[in-house]
């Protein structure tokens, strides 16, 4: 072959092959352009179904959170309540690059980081530093423990307001206790469970469908970002808020009862105790609670018991349950106060029953038996009733049965009546187990002229979405078990166990009330084989009161079970050391708020009046009146004309001249509010109740003052 | 000067030039499209990839003009050859060892106004070096001197560039590469011998990638090692919904906005994909949101548009009657189909992801320069052809 017809050939051929190469490429276009319009029309591929995949990538049901109800104290001061807090995480890795923002943490930054956040968080320097230069260096981001989780909003201002790119924060929602220690088993705990607070304990719990509300949905098809994609249709529902519960707990008794049970708890260290104080006409209870119990807020102490022992548990009461074998006996005609017996022990069925002093004091009267608690005399009361009769007037007092509390959990009792010294065991209080509210129950009829009235905890349940009523509470009277004339004739015995010199409970006298008590020493049972523990200790100490005794108001039940030392007092100074500041404190109270309310007074206008009249005449009417500044003339009043307030209420008058802060220690935050807003002062109020301090001291100037700061307690 | 661009313009290839611009003025458009939402979201302003882009196809033209107006001899100096090696071979060690990997793969350099792939200037490079050898050797083979011209050098220069390429490691970059610089020489082989052995031998090298994907679907070759990312690719290739939230997640938000768009599109502008959900839809993946935005037919159209300038390249090649001119249109006709079809595999799920961008329509300097360069060539080519066939007239 020349060379000519040689380079011809390798041109022909490379053509051929460049045509080759040319169809094959176009051929390949065609399948890649039919593989579009594949997908495209048919919006399938593997047997997946595109579009419905899609419709589920885009479909964003936003839940619309509800707001969990508030659960408030008689006064409406909030006792749990709905906050949000934030958990703090730090971004660490370099990769974290948007669009060529950084988005972690420099190390540049790493130290003032380290110090903003130890200082905001109260953790260390060092512990901080440590968490930021972690050993394995390929970590996206870190969180900084229990001190970054729970943080509040105020604390994340903080934090963000040091502008250090690479500190996040995540909202979550929480459950807020401003009181901490407080009726914590009866008002009970909510949960962040998935995102959604769920009540595990106490009121939480039982009001939990009242209080969750229901969470509100928008569907709208979203983007990545949460913007809704342009021209799909949004489907809504509002959320629907919790309702909120109001409860009888008054907030100062239950914080006052929570110190004393806390002292009595440091001082004699009992396993269990319990107390209950109720309005005896009503059957509210103002205040409740027990050892051990928990920090609602910051948990310490939940790990101990779960149990709301004033309903959940069971027990045999001992002596005090003599008030209604003695009740009982004296409104089926057979209780003779003046008639006699044999005290020390008593046979029955060849089995003894004892009192708490075996030799006894010889021949005494059954008004005695009750003085001194004696067993025998209950047993032959009950033998003088019989069976059948006490056993019906432990029905009639409700126990045996449960009260209904709407706390969860609440159980009914029990009781041993097969055989005659089961049933005479009963009358002093044994063989028989009642919850504690079941007594109060009991004690009402005696407190309340026969009428038994059922104890109640939540006053009524409110829908703040139109303020509707769901629940309201009213006194419920669950029985007559004894007649007028039995109630006082058992209320006079139970005066006499304080003011006879034979009394067992003369450690409960009070200054200036007539109180009347029954004092109990209740046996425990073993948890293991029969009989009771032994010991000094190894009893139930009780103590069911009422003041004032001869028509009372309050009842006031304490429990103390196994106490490890008396310390050098007896069993009696213990529990009052307890019943007695506490009965004493809502006799007071309920003084003040006799002597003051009713007596509505509407609100004239003062403005610009003579100081000297308005005082008078504000005054007159029953208005507590605090003037600020020293001028003659008012130029501002905290309550508007035509407005009505109660008689004991405050009204803060204001004047020209110079403005001195008024002495607080007592207020309450709404009075604290009116004056912050008269004054123009930025109010900051911690805890709740009543003012305890104040920032400003009280007749100090307040010109240049912008802001109070309160404790309330 | 003057005058010879003058005689250039008058010989001017428009059916060249009009796909190119268009494509370039759909891909500004696209890629605002596709960026802007996102700009917006990271608080940016939302002109910035558009912005850039622009600058891009300015500099991408000027690129194109420069190689269409040198002179095509310019290319196969020694100069320019050995010169070409060591600037690519720099480049490749240089994003290798200084730079910082991303994903595991070295293979760009980030200059200000953008990122440099070495791997993409390589690819013109090798086409112009092996069209030079071919040529030669053809050229050699006349004198039946094939056997005395087996120099192996310019091979092994090739075969580090290659090499290079893999260890950066860039397995895209790598078969791209090899499969210009094998589709080359099979053009010479079929010049040679035969245009069936050629078609044999790509028979036998389409037949083992197939074999190849076939038997890493049940074996993986590099589990546990540092490389693993890269059979993860292979197995969203396989089974994207298996691995839908993790290395899936491109190809099937692709889907998802294929079948979105359907024929018609949901409309310039009205992506929902674009918008979080497939990762930078401004690159690689921006004809899966032209197809959700402009639909199937939509993106037919610039399909036919990237089709017909590959396949007027190869036209080109065909009608050459210079080995050399002939080689360089296949090679860099095969560049811009198989860069195409990377691309295009990787959005339908007929290939595995391999990080290519769609010629003039992905957002990115680094390719829009290279292939305007490329293009310029073929231009410079065509002008010449056409001027050789005026000038017989």
């Amino acid at each position: 072959m020349n060379k000519g017809k040689k380079q011809l050939k390798h041109q022909k051929n490379r053509k051929i092959y460049g045509i080759i190469i040319f169809f094959i490429a176009a051929m390949i276009f065609i399948v890649f352009i039919g593989r579009f319009f594949y997908i495209a029309i048919f919006h399938s591929i593997d047997h997946v179904d595109l579009k419905q995949k899609v419709a589920q990538l885009y479909a964003s049901k936003t839940e619309i959170k509800a707001q969990r109800g508030t659960i408030y104290d008689n006064n409406d001061q909030p006792i749990a309540e709905d906050t949000s807090t934030y958990k703090i995480y730090v971004i660490l890795s370099k990769s974290a690059v948007a669009f060529g923002k950084r988005q972690y943490l420099a190390e540049k930054d790493k130290a003032k980081a380290a110090k903003v956040l130890s200082k905001n968080l109260g953790i260390s320097y060092q512990s901080v530093r440590k968490l930021l230069d972690p050993v394995n260096k390929d970590v996206y981001q870190v969180e900084l423990g229990n001190a970054g989780k729970n943080i509040s909003l105020e604390t994340k201002q903080k934090i963000q307001a040091a502008h250090i790119t690479g500190i996040y924060f995540k909202p979550t929602i929480a459950r807020l206790y401003p009181n901490g220690v407080f009726a914590s088993h009866i008002i009970g705990l909510a949960e962040n469970q998935n995102g959604k607070l769920v009540g595990v304990m106490g009121l939480e719990q039982a009001f939990n469908q009242e209080l969750a509300g229901k969470n509100g949905v928008r569907q709208v098809e979203k983007d990545t970002k949460g913007t809704p994609i342009p021209g799909s249709k949004v489907k809504a529902r509002a959320a629907k808020n919790g309702d909120n519960v109001y409860t009888t707990l008054d907030t100062r008794l239950q914080t006052y009862l929570e110190t004393l049970m806390t002292q009595a708890q440091d001082r004699y260290h009992p396993q269990e105790m319990t107390a209950i104080l109720m309005k005896a006409k009503t059957g509210e209870i103002l205040a409740a609670s027990q050892r051990p119990t928990f920090n609602a807020q910051t948990k310490k102490g939940l790990t101990k018991i779960w149990r709301n022992i004033l309903v959940e548990d069971s027990y045999e009461p001992g002596s005090t349950m003599k008030i209604f074998t003695v009740a009982a006996a004296i409104n089926s005609g057979n209780f003779n106060a003046n008639a006699t017996f044999k005290s020390g022990s008593f046979q029955i069925d060849g089995k003894n029953v004892y009192d708490w002093d075996r030799s006894g004091w010889g021949y005494i009267t059954y008004q005695d038996a009750f003085i001194r608690s004696s067993n025998v005399g209950m047993a032959h009361l009950e033998q003088q009733m019989g069976a059948k009769t006490w056993l019906s007037y432990i029905h009639k007092f409700g126990f045996l049965k449960k009260t209904g509390s709407k706390m969860p959990n609440e159980v009914a009792g029990s009781i041993e009546y097969k055989y005659p010294i089961e049933q005479a065991n009963t009358a002093f209080g044994q063989a028989i187990n009642v919850t504690a509210l079941q007594m109060m129950q009991g004690f009402s009829a005696i407190a309340n002229h026969g009428k038994m009235v059922k104890p109640y905890l939540v006053k009524k349940v409110v829908d703040p979405n139109n303020q509707k009523v769901i629940y309201q509470a009213k006194t419920k009277k669950v029985g007559q078990p004894i007649s007028s004339q039995t109630a006082s004739q058992v209320l006079s015995l139970m005066q006499d166990v304080v003011y006879n010199e034979d009394g067992t409970g003369s450690a409960f006298k009070i200054n200036g009330y007539k109180i009347g008590v029954k004092t109990g020493t209740a046996q425990i049972s073993k948890t293991q084989g029969s009989g009771y523990l032994t010991g000094a200790t190894n009893y139930i100490f009780s103590v069911a009161g009422v003041a004032p005794a001869n028509n009372p108001k309050y009842i006031l039940y304490v429990t103390m079970k196994q106490p490890t030392t008396f310390s050098n007092s007896t069993s009696g100074q213990m529990l009052a050391t307890v019943f007695n500041p506490m009965m004493q404190r809502a006799l007071q109270q309920s003084a003040e708020s006799t002597s003051q309310s009713g007596q509505q007074v509407k609100v004239k206008n003062w403005t610009d009046k003579s100081l000297a009249t308005a005082k008078k005449n504000l005054e007159g009417a029953g208005l507590e009146v605090t003037v600020i500044g020293n001028g003659s003339r008012v130029v501002q009043q905290s309550i508007a004309a035509g407005n009505t307030l109660l008689s004991g209420e405050r009204i803060i008058l204001l004047t020209t001249g110079t403005k001195t802060m008024p002495d607080l220690t007592g207020w309450s935050r709404n009075d604290v509010s009116a004056l912050a807003e008269l004054l123009n002062l930025k109010v900051k109020f911690t805890g709740s109740g009543y003012v305890v301090s104040q920032s400003i001291t009280a007749n100090q100037a307040l010109t240049g003052q912008k802001e109070l700061i309160v404790k309330l307690k | 000067m003057i005058k010879k661009i003058k005689i250039k313009l008058r010989y001017f290839d428009f059916y060249l030039f009009i796909p190119y611009i268009i494509l370039c003025l759909v891909g500004t458009v696209m890629v605002y499209s596709a960026s802007s939402i996102n700009l917006s979201y990271a608080g940016m302003t939302t002109n910035f990839y558009l912005e850039r882009q622009l600058i891009y196809v300015f500099l991408g033209l000027i690129c194109f003009s420069l190689t269409m107006l040198l002179k095509l001899a310019n290319f196969t100096s020694k100069k320019f050859i050995i010169g070409g090696f060591w600037i690519i071979a720099g480049l490749l060690a240089y994003a290798k060892f200084m730079t910082k990997a991303v994903n595991g793969a070295n293979g760009w350099i980030n200059f200000k106004l953008f990122s440099l792939q070495p791997a993409e200037l390589c690819k013109l490079y090798l086409v112009l070096f092996v069209a030079q050898i071919l040529a030669r050797r053809e050229y050699f083979s006349l004198d039946n001197k094939i056997g005395g011209y087996r120099n192996w050098k310019p091979w092994l220069l090739v075969a580090i560039l290659l090499i290079m390429i893999l260890i950066e490691p860039d397995l895209g970059g790598f078969a791209i590469n090899l499969t210009i610089v094998s589709l080359m020489i099979l053009a010479n082989t079929a010049a040679l011998k035969s245009v069936k052995q050629a078609f044999s031998w790509l028979a036998v090298w389409a037949g083992t990638i197939i074999i190849l994907l076939v038997v890493l679907r049940k074996w993986n070759p590099v589990a546990g090692t540092k490389y693993t990312y890269m059979y993860s690719r292979l197995t969203a290739f396989y089974n994207p919904f298996k691995v839908a939230s993790d290395s899936g997640q491109q190809l099937i938000n692709s889907y998802y906005a294929i079948s979105n768009g359907g024929l018609f599109g949901l409309g310039l502008g009205n992506s929902i994909q674009k918008r979080g959900y497939l990762p930078e839809p401004y690159t690689d993946f921006i004809l899966a949101v032209t197809s959700e935005e402009l639909g199937a037919i939509g993106v037919a159209c610039i399909l036919a548009l990237i089709c017909w300038l590959t396949l007027r390249m190869f036209l080109i090649g065909i009608r050459a009657k210079n080995t050399y001119s002939a080689l360089i249109c296949y090679g860099i006709g095969t560049f811009f189909a198989v860069e195409t079809f990377f691309n295009l595999g990787a959005v339908t799920g007929l290939l595995p992801i391999t990080g290519v961008t769609f010629p003039f329509v992905s957002y990115g300097g680094s390719s829009m320069l290279v292939l305007s360069l490329a293009l310029g060539i073929v231009m410079n080519i065509s002008i010449h052809q056409r001027q050789v066939k005026f000038n017989k007239k």
